[in-house]
């Protein structure tokens, strides 16, 4: 598999904007201590050859901002710097991600720091909703592991680890996108940077693939410190990322979750006031995905939180909208499309993730004929492909004080128990 | 000396349409959305304390109905232009925005208008409506210690001023809203005299000035009644030490600014980007990386039409109290103070302007910078000098400001201990 590119022109008002993805994840760690999350923290904390102050220094002088994201399957770092100091903050960047201090003060700050977050996170219903869902989805194998590991694995990590951990990402195949005002004029610092960047880290492996499935097998519940609402992700098991309908799954997916008009908005917000924050999110690996909505009803109308979205995912995938329904629908997705890519950043972010994912270079174009193209009854017949509402799996955390969930509580709820707030 | 926008960062235009409504336009080649937004020159600093709340509650209720879109049709309408809506209350404005493609101008004009004109406001959606900002209420504000802190904090920095009540309303405030008065509110503030209408992005200036001429332009002026804002008295400063059910001790501090329009605004602006901007900043290097003390830092402007606030949160290591913070914090200004600020001050200007031109590839960002200097600032032109307001302020200006920061008679101090038994 060969390293891809991809380049944008739009309005950038004199600045670079670059990512590289990498086919490795914290799914990739040997097991649960979180290194390729420590390790992507500390690329920002000094190099062999600057110091973690002389290097935020440096990069305030050339203005460059460096992220780095490490995610289930991905590592991401991006960056933004004015077109005048390319070639610095690219040479800057390389000495980052090739040459890092991994400094042990440093490793025990972060590991602190780590903890910290994790604490805070861990506080509130949402954030501890969002801690327990990887294990809904993927399970117990490496997908389904806390990205950042778990704390006694964690005290055990060594910079000689760090390092070569962060060697076998940088030789996995990458994405790498950058977006200008004139785009082709920088084409070549760009190829330079990474030429040389592979150069001292050649392309040893295929990365890793997201493949492991979403587990969806039992209910989860629990209990945060702070909060006066629930937050809760009603999870469904859906097609990954190979389906041969991706595009058309996506639109009817949408035609239910996304915007006032879909039922699950419309149904618990606007109709039942159950909920005013509702979201529905497709999550994907190659062979299995997941729908998941999430919610947060006040603790007492959880269960009528529900039953409600049950239902009209019931009726949903029963097909029973209307012609103009469905019209509407795909009018406004095709058009929302393209106003959420109204700015560079987002067509970048959404180039490098389609080419990370494999599809074609043209995959947006495609995608968006396909949705043209879907007839009313083709997509009802899709819908009722999907999993069935009895197939729905709850995520819950509640705030303190909420009486005992016995019926939702964690391992209480088997896979066979079916519609169990009916 | 103030240095002029450049013809890169776009072309400027203004005006006003036939019945009075100003209009600001950001033209820039290469956008392929247009931000519209509306901007009202009222908020919930405008209501009286039995209306609290009422402002939040008109700009939900713009979403349910209006004579020309039934309940539910203007969010479908929108939705299948591609156009993205919302809106937002705060202190001092009421906004109401939309983000769609060039083609969708004229529809959008014409939902924008008929909402803000003609909004239905009934008896029923009221009620409905009343029941989903109590729970954002609750969703956002009371889920979180962290918010409910920012709320007591402007509670202590402005007073009884209504600056210092919350722009939802307490829970209280909420249960009392109904339609009468929502209408009330709409009647007194939706007025064309207040608003000011902008757009950024890939906007042909003179097609949307005509449409908009057909939608807002055909509103009628009318008589309209003076909103009081009383001058703001900030009280004396307090310190408050606190016990909450927060996983990490924090420090909660609102500083003294000054006028909306004034220098100071500019100088306290520059001076947080000075402490706090970067991760070489000397706040942010001192507490989260040389003194390890902070988990999290923050310092940010709340920017209002009177007597602004800067506000200083910081979340705390464990075996650290808020008082040392606080002590850092004022070591680290005394010794600013006495220092050689020139160097800091231009590497502020340089660092203030890119993250502006960086901010700048979103339609909606440059939109909102129009419509917030045309309703904070009189000048919807300002937006385009935003980037070059270090250049407003001396090292002089930052010595005075860095003195008003450090007396303890300014400013207003929350320390809060983490309740162990709680997390």
């Amino acid at each position: 598999m060969d390293d891809q590119w991809v380049a944008l022109q739009g309005p950038s008002f004199g600045r670079v904007r670059g990512r590289i993805v990498w086919r490795d994840g914290a799914a990739g760690d040997s097991a649960s201590h979180g290194a390729s999350v420590l390790a992507g923290e500390l690329l920002l904390r000094g190099t062999r050859h600057r110091t973690r102050a002389q290097l935020e220094e440096d990069l305030d002088a050339l203005h460059l901002h460096v992220f780095v994201n490490v995610h289930r399957w991905t590592t991401t770092v991006g960056f933004r710097v004015p077109e005048a100091n390319l070639q610095e903050g690219l040479r800057l960047l390389e000495e980052m991600l090739c040459s890092p201090a991994m400094d042990d003060d440093e490793l025990a700050d972060v590991r602190a720091l780590t903890d910290l977050d994790l604490r805070v996170e861990g506080a509130t219903t949402e954030g501890l909703l969002h801690h327990l869902l990887p294990r809904a989805m993927y399970g117990t194998g490496a997908g389904g592991r806390p990205l950042a590991g778990r704390s006694r694995l964690r005290g055990a990590l060594t910079r000689d680890l760090l390092l070569q951990r962060l060697e076998r990402c940088r030789s996995t195949p990458a994405v790498i996108g950058w977006a200008s005002d004139d785009p082709s004029r920088h084409a070549a610092a760009l190829r330079a940077f990474w030429s040389s960047l592979r150069s001292r880290t050649p392309l040893l492996r295929k990365g890793i693939t997201p493949c492991s499935g979403p587990m969806l097998s039992t209910h989860r519940a629990a209990k945060a410190a702070e909060g006066t609402q629930s937050s809760v992700a009603l999870l469904l098991p859906a097609p990954g990322a190979q389906h041969p309908q991706r595009a058309e799954v996506a639109l009817v997916h949408r035609l239910f979750s996304d915007g006032f008009i879909s039922p699950l908005v419309d149904t618990l917000r606007t109709r039942l006031q159950l909920s005013y924050s509702v979201r529905g999110t497709w999550f994907m690996t190659q062979d299995k995905g997941a729908f998941c909505w999430e919610l947060e009803p006040e603790p007492d109308r959880v269960e009528e939180a529900l039953v409600a979205a049950q239902h009209a995912w019931d009726a949903f995938r029963e097909g029973t909208w209307t012609p103009s329904f469905f019209e509407r629908g795909r009018r406004a997705a095709l058009a929302q499309r393209e106003t959420s890519l109204g700015t560079i950043t987002a067509r970048l972010d959404a180039a490098v993730y389609h080419a990370w994912r494999g599809w074609p270079a043209n995959n947006l174009a495609l995608e968006r004929e396909r949705w043209e193209q879907l007839r009313e009854d083709d997509a009802r017949a899709l819908a009722r492909t999907l999993a069935s509402p009895s197939a729905l799996r709850a995520v819950l955390v509640d705030p303190p004080g909420t009486p005992q969930r016995d019926h939702l509580a964690e391992e209480n709820v088997s896979s066979t128990r079916r519609k169990p707030w009916h | 000396m103030t240095r002029k926008p450049s013809r890169a960062l776009g072309a400027f235009r203004q005006g006003v349409l036939q019945n009075g409504i100003p209009w600001s336009c950001w033209h820039h080649e290469g956008d392929t959305v247009l931000s519209q937004q509306v901007w009202i020159a009222a908020g919930s600093a405008h209501e009286s304390p039995e209306e609290r709340g009422v402002a939040h509650f008109v700009e939900h209720l713009l979403f349910r109905g209006s004579a020309n879109c039934p309940d539910g049709a203007l969010d479908a309408r929108a939705e299948e232009a591609g156009a993205q809506i919302n809106a937002f209350t705060w202190l001092d404005y009421t906004t109401y925005t939309a983000t769609f493609a060039p083609e969708a101008t004229e529809l959008l004009c014409a939902l924008e208008a008929d909402r803000i004109f003609q909004p239905l406001l009934g008896d029923k959606t009221a009620e409905e409506e009343r029941e989903i900002i109590a729970q954002e209420r609750r969703s956002e504000v009371e889920s979180s210690e962290e918010a409910l802190l920012q709320e007591a904090l402007l509670e202590c920095a402005f007073g009884t001023h209504p600056y210092g009540c919350p722009t939802l309303g307490y829970a209280d405030d909420i249960a009392r809203l109904n339609a009468t008065r929502a209408r009330r509110w709409h009647a007194r503030t939706h007025h064309p005299s207040r608003m000011h209408i902008v757009a950024a992005g890939a906007v042909d200036v003179d097609a949307w000035v005509r449409h908009l001429e057909q939608s807002f332009g055909q509103a009628r002026m009318g008589p309209v009644t003076a909103l009081d804002l009383p001058p703001v008295r900030r009280p004396a400063g307090t310190v408050t030490t606190t016990r909450r059910a927060v996983p990490l001790d924090q420090l909660h501090v609102a500083l003294p600014v000054g006028d909306a329009a004034a220098r100071e605004r500019a100088s306290a602006l520059t001076l947080c980007e000075l402490l706090a901007g970067a991760a070489s900043s000397p706040l942010a290097a001192l507490l989260e990386r040389d003194a390890a003390v902070a988990q999290e830092l923050q310092l940010d402007v709340l920017e209002t039409r009177g007597d602004s606030v800067a506000l200083l949160q910081v979340s705390l290591r464990p075996g650290h109290a808020p008082q040392e913070a606080l002590r850092l914090f004022d070591d680290l200004l005394s010794a600013l103070e006495t220092s050689d600020l020139d160097a800091h001050l231009e590497r502020v200007r340089s660092r203030w302007a890119d993250d502006h031109f960086g901010s700048w590839q979103c339609t909606e960002t440059r939109a909102t910078h129009l419509g917030e200097a045309a309703t904070l600032l009189g000048d919807p032109s300002y937006a385009l000098r935003r980037p070059f307001v270090p250049e407003e302020t001396t090292v002089e200006d930052l010595r005075t400001q860095l003195r008003s920061w450090r007396q303890a008679s300014g400013r207003h101090v929350v320390h809060v201990h983490a309740d162990a038994g709680a997390t």
